[in-house]
C-alpha cells in the first residue's frame, strides 16, 4: 500500500508522463492529455502538477536537447520514478478490481 | 528566435514573463509556448494564437514558478503587514476610530460628491445628438440698457429652417410666462388640474429632442393644432392609465387631442413638461406671427446643427440674420434710427449641454442650477478629504514612538528599508480599504438626505458599477499612498541602535511639518465657522429684511377668473368674512413674473423710462399696506382710471425730484391708444423680485371699476388660519369649479431663497463634519503630545508648578499655532464671503464679530481638547511616570 495519495488530476499527468516516455516535457502532455482525456488544461496547470509530483519524489526530470521548432529552447523531459511507476500500477490494479465488481453488480442488478 | 512562418508571439507578454519567471524555469517555459503558439499559428489565426499565449501567461502566475528575489519575499509577507496592520488597530482602538471614521467621511464626502457633478454636467446628454442641439438666445440692447434672455424672437426658427443649410432642424418651444398655470379638466371623470408645466412648441419638436414615444407618432405629434402630447405620469394621473391616445381634455376651455405620449423627461433635462401643445393654439402667438415680429422674445428655439457644423462658425452667421431678416420689423416698432438710438438684437447660441449648469439669463425655462455650486461642493469635499489626511499623517507620526521598538526589532532582523517603507504602506492603504468600505456605507445612508436638500435626484447605484468601484480602489491607494508616505519614510529611516536603546524621541525636523499641517487645519476650520456664522447672517437677514410690504398674514389666492360670473359673488363674501381685513386685486404679488414696457413722460428733458407694470386697485394697496411717500394713492373720492403710482426708482430713473403732475404715456407696440396718465403718487420702493435683483422701476395701474383679476391678496386676522383657509375653500367650492388654488405670501417670498437655503445648508452640514474632524485629529495629537511630556511634567509637578501651569506650558504652544492660523483664515474668509455675497443685491456686510467668533470658537475648541490631556497628565502621581526610568 502505497503512502502518498494523489488527485485524479496528478494522476492523468502521471499515466501520460508514463506513456510519452522518454520524450515526456510540459507541451507534449498538454496535447496528449487534451487527446487521450479531452481536458485542455493551461501549461501553468500543468507544469504545477509536474512541480508537485516531482517534490512528491514520484517524478524525476532532467533538461533534453533542443529542437529547432522551439526556438532553440530546451525542454525539460520528465520519467515516473519506481514509486511512480508503482503508484500508478497500484491505483490502475484497484481500480480494474473495483470496476470488475460493479459491472458485475451492476448486470445482476439489472436483470 | 526564429521560426519559419515569421511570427513571434506578442513581445509584451514574452517580456513580463521574463520579468515574473525565475531563470530555472524560463528555458523550458518559453520554449513549451514558443512550440504552443506555432502549433496554433498553423492551426487557427496568428490572433488566436496570441490570445492563447496571452492567456498560459497568466495562468502561469503561479508562485513555485516566481523568481526568488525581494519582490517575491515582500508580496509573500504583505500578508503579514496586514496582520500586523490589524493588531496594531485593535492594540489602540481610539486612535483606529479616530483615523477610520475620519477617513470614511472624507472619502464618502468624495464619493458623494463626484456623484453629484456627474449628475450635474449630465444634463440633457440623453437626447440623440445632444452636441449638436443649441438653444438660441438673445441678446437685447436698450438704449442704455442690456437685457439677456433665453427667448428670441417667434420668426427666429422658421427663418433658420428655410435659409440655412446647416440647420438640420429649429424649433420653438413657448412656456406660460404671463400666466403661470391653466387649468385642465377632464371630461370622462370631470376632475380639473393646475398645470404649471404646460408648454407649447412645433411640430419639429421631436426631430430635435428625441424623446421617448411609447404612443402615437413623433413625425405627427404636434401637426394639428388641437393636438397635445402627454408624460406618462400626466397621463396615469388624468386618466389612470397611459394608454389614451385619442381622448379629449379641456384646457382653458379648448378641447385638445392626445395625440402622443412620452415617457416621463428625466430629471437632468433643463426642460420639463407634463403636457405639450402646439404653438399655433395660443391666438398671441398665432397674431405674432402673422405680423412678423421679430422685437418680442416670446419663445425658445432651439436648433440641431448638421453633423460637422462647427458651434462657433455657425454663430457668426447669426449677427447678419437679425438683420436682414428682423431689420424691418425693428426699425417698424423702434423707429428706422433704430440702431442710432441704441437699440440691438444680437443673438447667440448656448450648447443645451451646458444650460443647465452656465445659463443665467433672464427668462430660463426653469431654474438652473450654477457651476460655482459645483465647484464649492467639490472644494468643500477636497477640504474633508485633506483634513481627514492631516489627521492620518499627524496621528501616525504621533504613534511612531510606539513603532520605532518594532521597526528596530525588523531592521535588527535583516529588513530593508524599502521593506519597511512598503510595510507601513501596505498599513495604511489597509485602513484607507477599510474606510472606503464604511463609506460605501455612508454614501449610501446619505444620498437620499442629499437629495432631499439638494433637490437633486442622485442615485447610490452610481457607485457600485464596475467603472465607479475600479476608481475607488484606485482612489484607496492612492490616498492611502500619500497619507501613509511621509510616515512611512521617516518611521524606516530610524536607526536600531538608539531606538532599542530606548532613547527614541521624535526628530525636530518632522515638528515643523506636523505643525504646518495643523496650521492648514486650524485655518479650514476658522474659515468654515467664520463662513456659516456670515452665511447664517445672511439667510436671517432675506427673510426678516423690511420688503416695503407688510408681507404677513396675506393669503394670495390664484385662479380668481375661474368663478367666471361668480366673480363677484365669491369677492363679496369673503370681503364680508369677519377674519378677512381687506382684499385686493391684483395682476400679480411679490415674487410673481411682471411685464414691463416703455413709457413716455410729458416732459421733453426727460428720457422714456422702462417700467415694471402692475394693474391693481386700491384695496390691493391697502392689503399689501405700501408706503406712500409723496403724493397720493388710489382714493375712492377720485376718478382714478387714468392714474398711475410710480416707485422711487422710476422717479430716480426719471432723474428728478417730483413727478407728480407729469403724464405718462406708454409706446408700447403702436398698437391701440395710449392714453394719456397722470403721475398721482409715488410709493416707496418694494421688493417686488426676490432680493438677488436691485428694485428696478415700476408703474401701478388703476384696475378701474369693473376690473377683475385672476389673483386676489386677502389680509386676514384670524389665529386659526387652518379653519379660514376650509372655510374659504368651502366658499370656493360653491362659485368654481376648479381646485382652490392658495398660498401665504410670507411662505411663498421664502422659496424663492430655496436654493440659496440648500446650497447653504449643505455647507453647514460639512462645516460641522469639518470641525468635528478637526477636533478629533488634535485630540489624538493632543493626546500623544501629552504622552511624550509626561516625564517632564512630573518633574515640573515634583518642583512645586501649579495645574493652571501645568496646562498653559501645553498650550501655549498651540496658542501660536491658532493665531497664525487666524491671520491667514480671516483675508481669505472675508473675500470669499464678499465675492458669494455680491451675487444678492441686498446683502449683509461681512463684520468683524464673525470672524472674531470663530477665532474664539477655535480657541475653546483647542484649549477644551489640549487641557483635558493635560489635567489628566498632571493628575498622575509622579511617581508612576518618573519610576520607569
Amino acid at each position: 500500500m502505497p503512502e502518498e495519495i494523489i488527485s485524479s488530476q496528478e494522476e492523468v499527468v502521471l499515466l501520460s508522463v508514463g506513456s510519452l516516455e522518454p520524450e515526456a516535457y510540459a507541451y507534449g502532455l498538454k496535447k496528449e492529455i487534451n487527446e487521450q482525456a479531452g481536458f485542455s488544461w493551461s501549461l501553468g496547470t500543468i507544469h504545477t502538477i509536474l512541480y508537485r509530483l516531482e517534490n512528491k519524489g514520484l517524478l524525476k526530470s532532467e533538461m533534453g536537447g533542443s529542437t529547432g521548432k522551439r526556438g532553440g529552447r530546451s525542454k525539460r523531459l520528465y520519467m515516473l520514478t519506481t514509486k511512480g511507476f508503482d503508484l500508478v500500477n497500484h491505483t490502475q490494479e484497484v481500480r480494474k478490481a473495483m470496476w470488475s465488481k460493479l459491472s458485475a453488480n451492476k448486470v445482476s442488478v439489472q436483470k | 528566435m526564429t521560426d519559419p512562418s515569421g511570427y513571434r508571439p506578442p513581445k509584451t507578454a514574452v517580456r513580463l514573463l521574463q520579468y515574473f519567471c525565475a531563470d530555472q524555469w524560463l528555458d523550458e517555459i518559453t520554449g513549451d509556448l514558443q512550440e504552443q503558439f506555432e502549433d496554433n499559428t498553423a492551426a487557427k489565426s496568428l490572433f488566436s494564437a496570441r490570445v492563447i499565449y496571452w492567456w498560459e501567461i497568466f495562468r502561469l502566475l503561479r508562485p513555485h514558478i516566481f523568481k526568488r528575489n525581494k519582490t517575491y519575499i515582500r508580496t509573500m509577507l504583505s500578508f503579514n503587514h496586514i496582520k500586523i496592520s490589524y493588531r496594531n488597530l485593535l492594540k489602540n482602538k481610539v486612535y483606529a476610530f479616530i483615523n477610520i471614521l475620519g477617513l470614511s467621511i472624507g472619502i464618502a464626502s468624495v464619493m458623494l460628491i463626484a456623484i453629484y457633478v456627474s449628475y450635474e454636467t449630465s444634463y440633457d446628454k440623453f437626447f440623440e445628438g445632444s452636441e449638436r442641439i443649441h438653444r438660441v438666445a438673445l441678446e437685447r440692447v436698450y438704449p442704455g440698457r442690456l437685457k439677456t434672455f433665453g427667448t428670441s424672437s417667434i420668426m427666429l426658427a422658421p427663418t433658420l429652417n428655410e435659409n440655412y443649410p446647416q440647420v438640420e432642424k429649429a424649433t420653438r418651444l413657448h412656456r406660460l410666462f404671463f400666466n403661470n398655470e391653466l387649468s385642465v379638466t377632464i371630461e370622462d371623470n370631470n376632475e380639473s388640474f393646475i398645470e404649471t408645466r404646460f408648454m407649447f412648441a412645433d411640430s419639429s419638436f421631436f426631430d430635435v429632442f428625441s424623446h421617448q414615444f411609447i404612443l402615437g407618432n413623433p413625425e405627427t405629434a404636434l401637426d394639428n393644432v388641437n393636438g397635445v402630447v402627454l408624460t406618462e405620469s400626466t397621463a396615469i394621473k388624468y386618466f389612470g392609465t397611459s394608454d389614451v391616445l385619442n381622448k379629449t381634455i379641456n384646457a382653458s376651455g379648448s378641447p385638445l387631442q392626445v395625440s402622443a405620449v412620452i415617457k416621463d423627461i428625466p430629471a437632468n433635462s433643463h426642460v420639463h413638461f407634463d403636457l405639450l401643445g402646439s404653438t399655433f393654439s395660443l391666438p398671441f402667438l398665432n397674431n405674432a406671427i402673422t405680423q412678423g415680429s421679430w422685437v418680442n422674445p416670446w419663445v425658445y428655439t432651439y436648433v440641431k446643427l448638421k453633423e460637422g457644423v462647427s458651434h462657433a462658425s455657425f454663430q457668426k452667421e447669426l449677427p447678419a440674420l437679425s438683420e436682414t431678416y428682423g431689420g424691418a420689423n425693428y426699425a417698424q416698432q423702434a423707429g428706422s434710427d433704430w440702431k442710432e438710438k441704441g437699440h440691438a438684437f444680437n443673438y447667440f447660441l448656448q450648447p443645451i449641454e451646458s444650460i443647465h449648469l452656465k445659463s443665467k439669463l433672464d427668462v430660463e425655462v426653469e431654474a438652473n442650477s450654477d457651476i460655482s455650486y459645483v465647484y464649492i461642493i467639490t472644494i468643500i469635499a477636497l477640504i474633508i478629504l485633506t483634513i481627514s489626511s492631516i489627521n492620518f499623517v499627524n496621528l501616525s507620526m504621533a504613534r511612531s514612538s510606539e513603532r520605532a521598538k518594532e521597526v528596530g526589532i525588523r531592521k535588527v532582523m535583516g529588513s530593508q528599508r524599502s521593506a519597511l517603507i512598503s510595510q507601513f504602506l501596505t498599513e495604511s492603504i489597509f485602513i484607507c480599504s477599510i474606510s472606503a468600505v464604511l463609506a460605501i456605507g455612508l454614501v449610501f445612508i446619505s444620498v437620499p438626505k442629499f437629495n432631499e436638500i439638494l433637490g437633486t435626484h442622485l442615485e447610490f447605484s452610481s457607485v457600485i458599477q464596475p467603472v465607479a468601484l475600479a476608481s475607488i480602489v484606485v482612489f484607496v491607494v492612492l490616498i492611502g499612498t500619500i497619507s501613509g508616505f511621509y510616515p512611512a519614510l521617516v518611521i524606516s529611516a530610524l536607526q536600531p541602535s538608539t531606538v532599542l536603546k530606548g532613547s527614541y524621541k521624535n526628530s525636530s525636523k518632522g515638528v515643523w511639518l506636523r505643525n504646518g499641517l495643523i496650521v492648514v487645519q486650524f485655518v479650514i476650520s476658522i474659515f468654515m465657522i467664520s463662513g456659516s456664522i456670515i452665511v447664517s447672517q445672511q439667510m436671517d437677514y432675506l427673510v426678516n429684511k423690511n420688503l416695503g410690504f407688510n408681507k404677513s398674514n396675506v393669503l394670495v389666492i390664484r385662479q380668481a377668473l375661474t368663478t367666471g360670473t361668480n366673480y363677484n359673488a365669491f369677492y363679496n363674501e369673503v370681503n364680508q368674512m369677519s377674519e378677512v381685513e381687506s382684499i385686493g386685486k391684483t395682476f400679480g404679488v411679490p415674487g410673481d413674473f411682471l411685464g414691463s414696457a416703455v413709457f413716455r413722460v410729458s416732459n421733453p428733458e426727460i428720457e422714456a423710462v422702462r417700467v415694471n407694470t402692475l394693474t391693481t386697485d386700491r384695496e390691493y394697496l391697502e392689503t399689501m399696506q405700501f408706503e406712500i411717500v409723496q403724493g397720493r394713492g388710489f382714493d375712492a373720492n377720485f376718478n382714478d382710471s387714468l392714474s398711475v403710482l410710480i416707485n422711487e426708482s422710476t422717479v430716480r430713473a426719471m432723474g428728478i425730484e417730483d413727478p407728480i403732475g407729469l403724464k405718462f404715456t406708454g409706446t408700447n407696440n403702436g398698437q391701440g391708444p395710449n392714453p394719456e396718465l397722470n403721475i398721482i403718487g409715488v410709493v416707496k420702493d418694494y421688493n417686488f423680485f426676490s432680493l438677488h435683483s436691485d428694485i428696478s422701476p415700476l408703474a401701478m395701474f388703476y384696475g378701474g371699476n369693473n376690473f377683475n383679476s385672476n389673483v386676489l391678496a386677502v389680509r386676514v386676522n384670524s389665529a386659526n388660519l387652518d379653519n379660514l383657509v376650509s372655510s374659504l375653500e368651502e366658499k370656493w367650492g360653491r362659485f368654481s369649479e376648479q381646485p382652490f388654488n392658495y398660498s401665504f405670501l410670507d411662505s411663498s417670498l421664502e422659496e424663492q431663497y430655496a436654493a440659496d437655503k440648500a446650497s447653504t445648508s449643505v455647507f453647514d452640514i460639512f462645516t460641522y463634519i469639518a470641525i468635528i474632524m478637526s477636533c478629533t485629529g488634535l485630540f489624538g495629537l493632543a493626546t500623544y503630545i501629552v504622552n511624550q511630556r509626561s516625564k517632564e511634567m512630573s518633574i515640573r509637578k515634583v518642583l512645586g508648578a501649579s495645574l493652571p501651569h501645568i496646562i498653559s506650558v501645553f498650550s501655549k504652544e498651540f496658542l501660536l499655532l491658532i493665531g497664525l492660523a487666524f491671520v491667514i483664515a480671516t483675508p481669505l474668509a472675508y473675500f470669499t464671503l464678499q465675492s458669494w455675497l455680491a451675487d444678492f443685491a441686498y446683502h449683509v456686510s461681512p463684520g468683524v464679530t464673525a470672524f472674531a467668533l470663530a477665532g474664539t470658537a477655535t480657541l475653546l475648541l483647542v484649549l477644551i481638547t489640549v487641557s483635558y490631556q493635560a489635567i489628566r497628565v498632571a493628575l498622575v502621581n509622579p511617581v508612576k511616570t518618573l519610576r520607569s526610568e
